[in-house]
């Protein structure tokens, strides 16, 4: 774990200084903020040359420029955002005996979080949020979980009451899983599970989770209602740090901040189920659809006894919360978060408005 | 200990210091951050030492590692069991039955997390301060006496009280000076049944955090609030400024971040009741229970009218929260905040976890 950090902070002091130096750019990595945090004090020197002393024999590179991504890169990425805004989900394996197969390789990557700001980030499958897992009651699963990152790591079943040794916490009783290992999680659905649920790393969550390892995990009940009528769309909020930033600046909707924010369009008199999942490390966020109120139907997959109406949606880091509302009048609505300091997107000059925005237009 | 050794080192000598370093590189970092620690010590004032208004929050000074032994840790962590076991402090009964608790307010050496002792405040002691347990039809008188270096005043967050009663220093009620002695005199009616907060109400921006606060629990006139629950037990989240922060960056369960908080066993399949109480000054938190759905039975002691089941509770700072669940899958569970950085413990490199961390063992 320490050395984890201390590889960070080498290569958090170590960029920042190249791109003060040579190109004066942003830091080309979401969350490396462990040298800030140490900044300025005494122990900081110490831990810096310990480090340097230790990267000597470690084959980790002492500096990474920014990703260079492709426009094809970036516009399946958008592609990804959307996908998953329409909730298409990863396609199992079926392994003999009906089991359902679902493989998350994690590992860095890079990834353009919105204009031209592309940054490192750790993610599964090489998407952020990771795919949309979907399964249903009484279904056999088995998530086969690769760790090509630089560090231990661990997928915890937020909400999911499975088998203790599935759940994904370090060491309570499963070890985590180290650099180049994999660990098969194992559990059948059942209808304790139903909802809309998330899977996160438990392991050095607070770096992790806000660099990318997060995603959603939907389990419908053995006999889904009819939707035919209803959009059933998804938004799960991220957010990161750029700039070694201490706090999170860097606010998202699936994966992208506003304008590349996956847009929702609907028909008028559509009714749209909205499932909101906060899947930050450390902010609360408080979502509005201007010109809308909307029902609250479920928390944490939860049906609530009775759901209330309200314009805002105060959802607090981990939660989810599944909306309702019938798109009756036409235009173009923004949803956002009234948090303000969470519509601004670091290093972007060019856009009045960032981070956690999108827009739903609703058409005759 | 080797690392308390290593730090007194260099406290003594600079070159104590480097020598160290040389010698134990693994340690290396954590060696030279204790020295400044040691000098800090000796030479800081006492958090309450400041009299009047201050243009920050000041957080808890540190208290060296040679303020805390094994024992005094060992008994503060039974203290948090206690807490957690809902134990309420003895009252004496006074002609008339009335029940008066006294609680001391004064500086303690509190110890938060490996490498880290600081000097609190705390009721008769510890932090949170003891249970005070009472029932519908109580008379109750509770002492405050003031033994810090300033002013304080007792505030019960939300409790329908006489306004004579209310505690806010400066504002409802002259505040008690070092040295002095205030009483706050109630009867319990109906309304107050549930889970509730004491705490200072003065210069609450510092106090509050540097421990003056604790749990107030109210039962009915007969009976347990929950007589169907084989568990009830209680967690007070609280909130520490350490290393000269002036925000919030050390937190606990009944006064002990993890490794420290105190963990509870349930037997299998049996029903818990869960109080939560946000004593934090000043952050919400996101509480959350691995392998289980709860339900949210009461807010700030208020039963809802439909319980709401949810896996995550957001509580702000002064409110409480009554959870239940069955411990229907055997293992050990986690219960911890998930806003991410409040599970750590600052500087502490030697345990992963920390700060709103514990877990439920279903046996």
């Amino acid at each position: 774990m320490r050395n984890q950090r201390l590889r960070r902070a080498v290569w958090a002091a170590v960029w920042s200084f190249v791109t003060a130096s040579l190109a004066g750019t942003a830091e080309a990595a979401l969350h490396r903020t462990d040298a800030q945090m140490a900044s300025g004090t005494a122990s900081m020197a110490v831990e810096n040359s310990a480090a340097m002393q230790n990267l000597t024999s470690d084959d980790e590179p002492l500096s990474t420029p920014p990703p260079v991504l492709t426009n094809a890169q970036i516009l399946q990425e958008d592609r990804d955002a959307v996908n998953l805004m329409n909730e298409v989900a990863l396609k199992p394996r079926i392994l003999p005996g009906g089991i359902k197969q679902f493989t998350l390789t994690a590992s860095r990557f890079g990834w353009n979080f919105y204009r031209n700001v592309n940054l490192w980030a750790w993610g599964y499958n090489g998407q952020i949020p990771g795919p949309l897992i979907r399964v249903r009651v009484g279904d056999r699963v088995e998530i086969v979980v690769h760790n090509d990152l630089p560090e231990p790591t661990t997928v915890h079943w937020h909400g999911l009451a499975v088998p203790n040794d599935m759940d994904g916490v370090p060491g309570f009783p499963e070890p985590a899983i180290q650099p180049g290992g994999t660990f098969v999680y194992r559990f059948t659905v059942t209808s304790q599970m139903i909802g809309t649920h998330w899977y996160h790393s438990h392991y050095d969550d607070d770096y992790q989770v806000d660099a990318g390892l997060n995603g959603v995990i939907i389990v419908d009940p053995k006999t889904p209602p009819s939707m035919r009528r209803v959009r059933d769309v998804l938004f799960v909020l991220g957010a990161g740090k750029q700039d070694g930033s201490d706090n999170e600046n860097t606010f998202l909707i699936n994966g992208k901040a506003y304008p590349n924010t996956p847009q929702l369009t609907v028909k008028r008199g559509t009714v749209v189920y909205m499932r909101i999942v906060n899947a930050c490390a450390e902010t609360f966020h408080a979502m509005t659809l201007d010109g809308y109120d909307v029902k609250v139907v479920a928390e944490d997959g939860q049906p609530q006894p009775d759901p209330q109406k309200v314009s805002v949606v105060s959802i607090a880091p981990s939660e989810t919360v599944d909306v309702e509302f019938t798109a009756n009048q036409t235009g173009t609505f923004p949803f956002y978060d009234t948090v303000a300091s969470s519509l601004i997107n670091p290093n972007d000059a060019v856009d009045p408005v960032g981070g956690m925005m999108t827009l739903i237009h609703v058409v005759p | 200990m080797r690392k308390m050794l290593i730090a007194m080192m260099s406290g003594l000598s600079a070159m104590g210091a480097w020598a160290a370093l040389a010698f134990a590189a693994s340690h290396a970092h954590k060696t030279f951050a204790g020295a400044p620690r040691v000098l800090a010590a000796s030479m800081s004032m006492s958090p309450t030492s400041t009299m009047g208004a201050l243009p920050a929050p000041e957080g808890v000074p540190d208290a060296g590692p040679l303020s805390i032994t094994p024992a005094i840790i060992r008994q503060q962590n039974e203290d948090a069991v206690r807490v957690m076991n809902e134990e309420g402090m003895a009252p004496q009964v006074l002609p008339g039955g009335v029940k008066r608790f006294t609680l001391v307010a004064s500086e303690v050496n509190w110890y938060l997390y490996p490498g880290k002792a600081v000097v609190a405040c705390g009721y008769n002691g510890q932090v949170p301060g003891p249970v005070i347990r009472v029932r519908v039809g109580d008379h109750v008188e509770i002492v405050l006496k003031n033994e810090l270096n300033e002013p304080t005043t007792l505030n019960f967050p939300g409790l329908p009280l006489p306004a004579s009663q209310l505690g806010i220093g400066g504002v409802t009620q002259r505040p008690i000076p070092p040295g002095g002695e205030g009483v706050y005199r109630f009867t319990v009616t109906p309304d107050m049944v549930g889970t509730h907060l004491y705490e200072s109400g003065t210069d609450m921006a510092s106090q509050i955090d540097q421990g003056l606060h604790g749990v107030l629990l109210v039962d009915p006139a007969r009976g347990s609030l929950y007589p169907s629950a084989r568990v009830d037990a209680l967690y007070e989240i609280d909130a520490w400024m350490v290393d000269g922060s002036t925000t919030e960056n050390a937190f606990g369960l009944d006064g002990k971040p993890y490794p420290n908080a105190p963990q509870l066993t349930v037997p299998y399949q049996s029903r818990v009741v869960l109080r939560i109480v946000n004593a934090s000054g000043m952050c919400y938190h996101a509480m959350h229970v691995h392998e289980t759905t709860f339900w949210l039975l009461a807010e700030d002691g208020w039963p809802l009218p439909k319980p709401r089941p949810m896996n995550v509770l957001a509580i702000a700072p002064g409110e409480t929260a009554d959870i239940e669940f069955v411990a229907d899958v055997r293992g050990d569970w986690m219960f911890h905040c998930h806003i991410l950085d409040h599970m750590m413990n600052p500087d502490d490199e030697v345990d992963m976890m920390g700060g709103l961390v514990t877990f439920i063992h279903v046996k």
